[in-house]
């Protein structure tokens, strides 16, 4: 066989027997001395390189029959094979595709379904798992029955990055604290805020509804109320406002600190925006890693940022016409003169449909994410921690150890 | 009121009216009158010297004021316009004592009103411009093509202007046009008109807004000026005088109490119309507009346009024409987006391509996904059974011997 290939990458051993990961894959691993099987090669380097202090199992020649067409799994002969409470069997080992190694051995129903599950998982991830079972040979010489012993992950197509290469091994990722609890407040303060604006202010926009004449009951104060909470809602989204302003220049999290509202300081970042930008223009297999925001993510916050503060500045602008004997207010008014109360008020609306399609966007965004690269990135908004693999490099954070 | 107007002959004001029959009540309820307006923006105290003491002037005050008042000349010119201001002025239900305070002003040159003709009327202007007086203006000033779209006596309307601020002591741009232009200034403003602001740079121009403004704000900032020692009323951003100007018409409207209630006029044709609710929904510029309307109204407090069942439109505003349309929506258009681009309109459509967009995206993303896994079993590997092995191993005839459990 010609190793036109690209090279065979080993990912994470799946195991639902009594063997570790790190058996399962030495399980996986035996092979004939000199076997040119890419995917046995594969196995063997990983295993010799991450658990030097493992034997990979050997196979005497003529004791393995390879996988076939109508057969899709081998069969081989593995002896001494250090095993499970530490006994030393000979064992018979069946490996290949998942549906035909568990038609061929004994399997109840839900370590079938535990194995489809991960299996799947997998090969969401472009990996292509190797089933794995195993048969005690008796004392007597015959062969027991064969048990589904798991599976090892392989990635067969070239690797892309780093989402997928870490996908590939689950089971080394670290948290990382990244967002600050006050952060987060502000977030969902925001969250909560915004709501209560954008559903008040539509009404001041269009009274859609009203209650009905009815002679000699009292009318009511609909739209009183419903100015009253605006007011108080957008008095306290001042506040979070301000408050983000302070913490932009005292803060000691460069998170939340000024310099990170402008991500585009070298080359590198430029060219990551560009890449981040391509990716989700399905242009490219995989973004950037970064721990905070990439540089498209933060250009938007920080312009959501502005379109908040402008609407914050126009809502304030129209308050403040109540009150023109007052010098205060006359110059918060100031912008009402130069485009005109109506222009204004137009501005306001449209600024809030803007934030409406900003959140639709986001939460498709932060929910796909979340989904593709399983950083936890939306349950970092509420616990403030992400996920990142063992080792990897994100461009904006030293290597993760 | 009976009164027998016989020109200016004694000295000061008071002497002339009383000669005119004016009697002192009469004219002390106009001064009070005057002191509701002048009360209704802010405390003048800062303002005005003479009152330094009090919050506001009381009526006695302005009567003893405006009584001493000595004759004062005034032009009053009427350029690019449609004399409604002088409508306003003139026809405020009969004769009044504001049309004798005006009449007993020395109103040397006004085109609707003045006897003279031809060269005595110009003659009347040049004399009074030589001398100190008082300026009123109404109408716009245009500038395009050298100023020919508005020319009195072969002048354009911006050299007669210019003449008759160089010795004005005060002066007033009296209505919409005069202001900033009005209608004609709305875009395109194909006679380039501009307001006397825009023109008189050197000297204060207070701007008596409204397309007409009220008569008595009219008379009422004259009378200011008059009782103040030409000190000029405060002012607000736009030249207005805040006692007139400093608030909104909402904020005093009858018909505010519905407003809060949620109950709006929908159609003019509803119970709601009839029942006098309020026009908010109906494109009632009363929220964005500074007027005392509500409380001075019009014609004698005969009616005013939210009292008739209209919508205001907002006519004191700047470029109201521009800003304030149309006049029965609550926004004005999205720009650049055609005529019927609504705020709604085109908010939800943002909000539905954005959606829209989305959904593609999450669309693209599970193909795209559905793909890379395929992807990731199409390279074939011998392990899996994807293909036959090249070359059989030589142990091939042993293979019994593994495969029995298996098979």
């Amino acid at each position: 066989m010609t190793t036109t290939h690209p090279p065979i990458q080993v990912g994470d051993a799946f195991s639902v027997g009594k063997l570790t990961p790190r058996q399962l894959l030495a399980l996986a691993a035996s092979a004939e001395p000199g076997t040119t099987d890419p995917v046995e090669m594969a196995l063997g380097d990983t295993l010799r390189r991450e658990y030097p202090d493992l034997q990979v199992p050997e196979v005497l020649p003529g004791e393995s029959s390879p996988a076939r067409r109508d057969r899709r799994y081998s069969v081989a002969r593995v002896r001494a094979f250090p095993g499970s409470e530490g006994a030393i069997r000979d064992l018979n080992v069946m490996r290949g595709d998942l549906e035909a190694v568990m038609g061929a051995a004994r399997a109840p129903r839900e370590i079938r379904s535990v194995l489809r599950r991960n299996a799947q998982m997998a090969s969401m991830r472009g990996a292509r798992p190797l089933a794995v079972a195993s048969a005690r040979v008796q004392p007597d010489g015959s062969l027991g029955p064969y048990r589904m012993q798991g599976f090892v992950a392989l990635r067969t197509t070239p690797a892309r990055g780093f989402a997928e290469e870490t996908a590939l091994r689950p089971g080394e990722w670290v948290r990382v604290n990244v967002w600050s609890a006050l952060l987060r407040f502000q977030h969902w303060l925001n969250v909560v805020v915004v709501f209560v604006l954008s559903c008040t202010g539509y009404y001041i926009m269009d009274p859609f509804f009203g209650p009905p004449a009815r002679a000699g009951e009292p009318t009511g104060y609909l739209m009183g109320w419903f100015r009253l909470v605006h007011f108080i809602a957008a008095f306290v989204w001042l506040a979070v406002g301000l408050t983000r302003v302070i913490m932009a220049f005292r803060s000691r999290d460069r998170y939340l600190r000024w310099p990170a509202l402008w991500p585009l300081r070298r080359k590198s970042d430029l060219v990551n925006l560009g890449q981040t930008a391509q990716y989700y223009l399905f242009l490219r297999k995989h973004a950037p890693l970064y721990l905070g925001h990439n540089p498209l993510q933060q250009l938007t916050y920080t312009g959501v940022y502005l379109l908040g503060a402008v609407q914050m500045a126009v809502g304030f602008s129209l308050y403040s016409l109540y009150h023109q004997d007052n010098a205060f207010w006359a110059l918060v008014a100031t912008p009402a003169h130069w485009v005109g109360v109506p222009n204004l008020r137009l501005l306001h609306t449209m600024i809030m449909f803007a934030l409406w399609a900003f959140v639709i966007a986001h939460i498709y965004l932060a929910v796909r994410a979340d989904s593709l690269e399983r950083h936890g990135g939306v349950s970092s908004m509420v616990n403030g921690g992400v996920w990142l693999r063992r080792g990897s490099k994100p461009a904006d954070a030293p290597v993760i150890e | 009121m009976p009164f027998e107007s016989r020109g200016w002959q004694d000295e000061t004001l008071g002497e002339n009216l009383e000669r005119a029959g004016v009697s002192r009540r009469d004219f002390l309820t106009f001064c009070t009158g005057l002191a509701a307006i002048f009360a209704a923006g802010s405390p003048l105290a800062q303002a005005v010297p003479a009152f330094a003491a009090q919050p506001s002037p009381t009526p006695a005050q302005i009567a003893d004021a405006l009584a001493a008042v000595k004759k004062p000349s005034v032009v009053w010119l009427q350029l690019q316009e449609c004399t409604g201001c002088m409508e306003s002025t003139l026809r405020s239900g009969g004769t009044t004592v504001e049309e004798v305070v005006l009449s007993l002003l020395s109103v040397n040159y006004n085109e609707l009103v003045m006897a003279a003709a031809g060269e005595a009327a110009e003659k009347a202007l040049h004399d009074t411009n030589a001398e100190p007086h008082i300026l009123v203006v109404n109408g716009s000033v245009p500038l395009a093509d050298g100023g020919i779209y508005c020319t009195i006596g072969g002048k354009s309307a911006e050299q007669v202007l210019r003449e008759s601020a160089k010795n004005a002591t005060a002066i007033l741009a009296v209505g919409a046009c005069a202001v900033y232009g009005s209608v004609q200034a709305a875009r395109p403003n194909p006679t380039g008109a501009v307001g006397v602001d825009e023109i008189i740079r050197d000297k204060p121009v207070i701007n008596v807004a409204g397309c007409p403004p009220i008569g008595e704000v009219i008379t009422a900032t004259i009378a200011y000026l008059l009782t103040h020692d030409g000190a000029l009323p405060k002012l607000d951003a736009e030249g207005r005088p805040l006692f007139a100007y400093g608030q909104r018409i909402h904020d005093s409207c009858p018909r505010r109490p519905h407003f809060d209630a949620g109950q709006y006029v929908r159609t003019f044709d509803d119970k709601g119309a009839r029942e006098g609710w309020c026009l908010y929904d109906v494109g009632c510029k009363g929220p964005s507009t500074f007027s005392p309307c509500p409380i001075v109204q019009w014609n004698l407090k005969t009616s005013w346009p939210i009292g008739a069942g209209h919508p205001c439109i907002g006519c004191t505003e700047k470029d109201f024409f521009d800003r304030y349309t149309p006049f029965y929506n609550v926004l004005p258009q999205v720009p650049g987006l055609g005529i019927e681009a609504t705020a709604e309109k085109v908010g939800w459509g943002l909000v539905g391509a954005v959606t829209a967009g989305v959904a593609l995206h999450a669309g693209i993303t599970a193909v795209r996904h559905a793909a890379d896994r395929r992807n990731a079993e199409a390279q074939p590997l011998a392990a899996f059974g994807d293909s036959e092995p090249a070359q059989r191993p030589a142990s091939d005839q042993n293979q019994s011997a593994t495969e029995k459990g298996a098979e």
